[in-house]
């Protein structure tokens, strides 16, 4: 019994050694399917050059590596600009009208049969019911029309879960996922980016640096935008940034979120964009040129501190004004002592005594004569005492 | 089974099997594997994944039937607005990025179409109208008013199950109201190239609210359907 337990252990053991577990995403989805070695960005999204009545091969890799089958919409549709200037695509309930109209899904020639795949219902659109852990390539092509305008033109490639939805109330939400299919049509081409405005916000505990952008080229470009916050006195503070693509015509509005800072202060803030203005580059492709800076104006704002930023500073605060106040007391009792004038000790005089005499506390008289224990003074002995202090009537 | 186990047993001490395996993973590491029939070599392949949205519960289980529901509000003679929060524990939208998008990608919401309403047995209301701030209707295509606001600028962005994942160059949308024409999708989350390559993320916490024009109909099923993409960019 001890033996088959150790024995099966052991082999436990080496199983789990002697083969690394194997990894699944499981999801469904779809990604490139045929990626160029020259352009690393195609293994993200479909990007061509295509000249007007031409046409242009692709595929779409759709994966379903969850543990059932699923039934799935295939389509293409234009893009639409997102809110702020990010991508986003057309709803599969709209005709597209131009990019999404130059794709068309070739499921004539598929090399392998193993998902039940038809033409769907909508324009652009196919079907398909995909079974667990596989994955089929649907070619399409791109052909862009006769008239199309030089620079580029964007759409996407859909992919969307077939589901009743069973929410009676409330928002429905279908979930998609997409690839932005970028199209260039050569000819003269404009890379250009301007810089709009620079918007700070205090909201939520929070404050909204937002610098906006305009695309005024006629391709879209990948700009990387560093925005730097600096306290008044020129020390920065913290610093935002990424590299985000700029579509064409289109306004971008990024929005950075600074945290509160705990101190809180005067601060400003300058933002600035860089692209490749070549028109050489292209979308994942360098023109080797030095990059184009696109500057923000200076914008300050006020952050108030965080709460207990703004206790400790009241703390502080308080201290430096009880320290100061103990400073100006100290430089008044420095100068009223400089005012002392000479007394000869008589007999029977004490420090008590002679301080008593003079409105004074025995302490201080001591302090300022150097009169140390037992506080005696002998006659005849010179002493510093404070100028006698005028009465209302002679100050008339 | 047992007269295998006994031979390892008899060859080797359980400290030795154990000191054994770890020698050989040492040695393996960063060599694929899998195991073939009539091969003597050992491989595997990892592909990368698909870019995903979902909604999940904290556990990152796929909600079957992902929902949104704003708070209820009373029959009113006035315009009213009505809240609620898009993203919760046991609703969250769940991001992942299984190095699919090496260039950043963005989150957004929009309607099913740009035609939709909250509709309820023939008694519907807007929810892309902009008029008097969504309490009026305007020249659009349907004749009811309302307007849906969403805030993701406050809401929650984590890193997901991934350990050594962050947020770097993820960022949140800011506030924006759907209008037909104009803004009909909203932005809820853009990730920049900087951000990581492989990773998973959880928003929680976008703030909605809805405009309802003055003596909108009382009913307890008001819907709208709507939908959240992903898309490389």
């Amino acid at each position: 019994m001890k033996k088959s337990f150790q024995g099966i252990f052991t082999l436990l053991v080496l199983g789990v050694f002697l083969f690394p577990s194997i990894i699944l995403a499981a999801n469904f989805g779809i990604k490139p399917a045929y990626p160029r070695a020259e352009n690393p960005r195609t293994d993200s999204i479909f990007v061509q050059t295509i000249n007007p009545g031409e046409l242009r091969s692709e595929g779409v890799k759709v994966i379903n590596s969850t543990g059932e089958p699923k039934n799935l919409l295939l389509y293409a549709r234009d893009s639409v600009r997102s809110s702020g200037g990010g991508f986003a695509c057309k709803q599969l309930s709209e005709e597209p009208t131009s990019v999404g109209q130059w794709i068309t899904f070739d499921i004539s020639n598929l090399e392998e049969d193993i998902a039940n795949i038809k033409l769907g219902e909508k324009a652009n659109t196919i079907q398909i019911t995909i079974p667990e852990g596989s994955e089929v390539i649907i070619p399409f092509n791109i052909t862009a029309p006769q008239d199309a305008s030089v620079g580029e033109h964007n759409g996407c490639v859909l992919i969307q879960e077939i589901k009743q939805n069973a929410s009676d109330t409330g928002v429905s939400l279908s979930l998609r996922s997409g690839i932005r299919v970028a199209v260039s049509v050569p000819g003269k081409i404009s890379r250009k980016i301007e810089f709009l405005n620079f918007k700070v916000e205090n909201k939520n505990k929070s404050i909204y640096l937002m610098p906006s952008v305009k695309n005024t080229g006629n391709v879209s470009v990948d700009t990387t935008a560093e925005v730097k916050v600096k306290y008044f006195f020129g020390l920065p503070h913290r610093t935002f940034g990424g590299e985000f693509p700029v579509l064409r015509d289109e306004v971008y509005d990024f929005n950075f979120e600074l945290k509160r800072p705990f101190w809180g202060g005067l601060y400003f803030a300058k933002a600035v964009f860089s692209y490749d203005s070549n028109e050489n580059a292209s979308i994942g492709v360098s023109s080797g040129e030095k990059l184009t800076k696109v500057k923000s104006d200076t914008v300050w704002f006020f952050s108030a501190p965080t709460i207990f930023g703004l206790i400790i500073e009241i703390t502080i605060l308080f201290i430096a004004i009880f320290v100061f106040a103990i400073w100006r007391l100290n430089k008044k009792k420095q100068k009223w002592i400089k005012k002392w004038t000479d007394y000869t000790v008589e007999s029977g005089d004490t420090v008590e005594g002679i301080a008593r005499k003079n409105k004074v506390h025995w302490e201080l008289l001591a302090e300022v004569n150097k009169i140390k224990p037992p506080f005696m003074v002998k006659e005849g002995q010179e002493i510093k005492v404070p100028p006698p202090r005028k009465s209302p009537s002679t100050k008339k | 089974m047992e007269k295998i186990s006994t031979l390892i047993i008899s060859r080797f001490s359980l400290k030795k099997t154990l000191a054994l395996g770890f020698i050989f993973v040492f040695i393996a590491s960063g060599t694929s594997l899998v195991l073939a029939a009539d091969t003597s070599n050992f491989q595997q392949t990892i592909t990368a994944g698909t870019i995903e949205v979902d909604i999940t519960d904290s556990s990152y289980v796929t909600v079957g039937s992902p929902s949104v529901a704003l708070g209820s509000t009373a029959f009113s003679f006035s315009c009213q607005t009505s809240t609620g929060t898009f993203g919760t524990a046991s609703q969250q939208i769940y991001i992942v990025n299984p190095d699919a998008a090496d260039n950043g990608f963005t989150v957004s919401l929009a309607g099913s179409a740009t035609t939709a309403v909250w509709d309820s047995a023939g008694t519907d209301f807007d929810f892309n109208d902009p008029t008097t701030a969504g309490c009026a209707d305007s020249g659009d295509a349907d004749s009811v008013a309302g307007q849906l606001t969403v805030d993701p600028s406050g809401a929650t962005l984590s890193a997901g199950a991934c350990a050594t994942c962050n947020t770097t160059g993820v960022t949140l949308g800011a506030s924006d109201s759907f209008e037909e024409g104009v803004t009909d999708s909203i932005t809820l989350v853009t990730a920049a190239s900087g951000s990581n390559d492989i990773g998973d993320w959880y928003v929680r916490d976008i703030d909605i609210s809805q405009t309802i024009p003055a003596e909108q109909p009382a009913a307890s099923d008001y819907d709208i359907d709507m939908t959240l993409s992903i898309v490389t960019s």
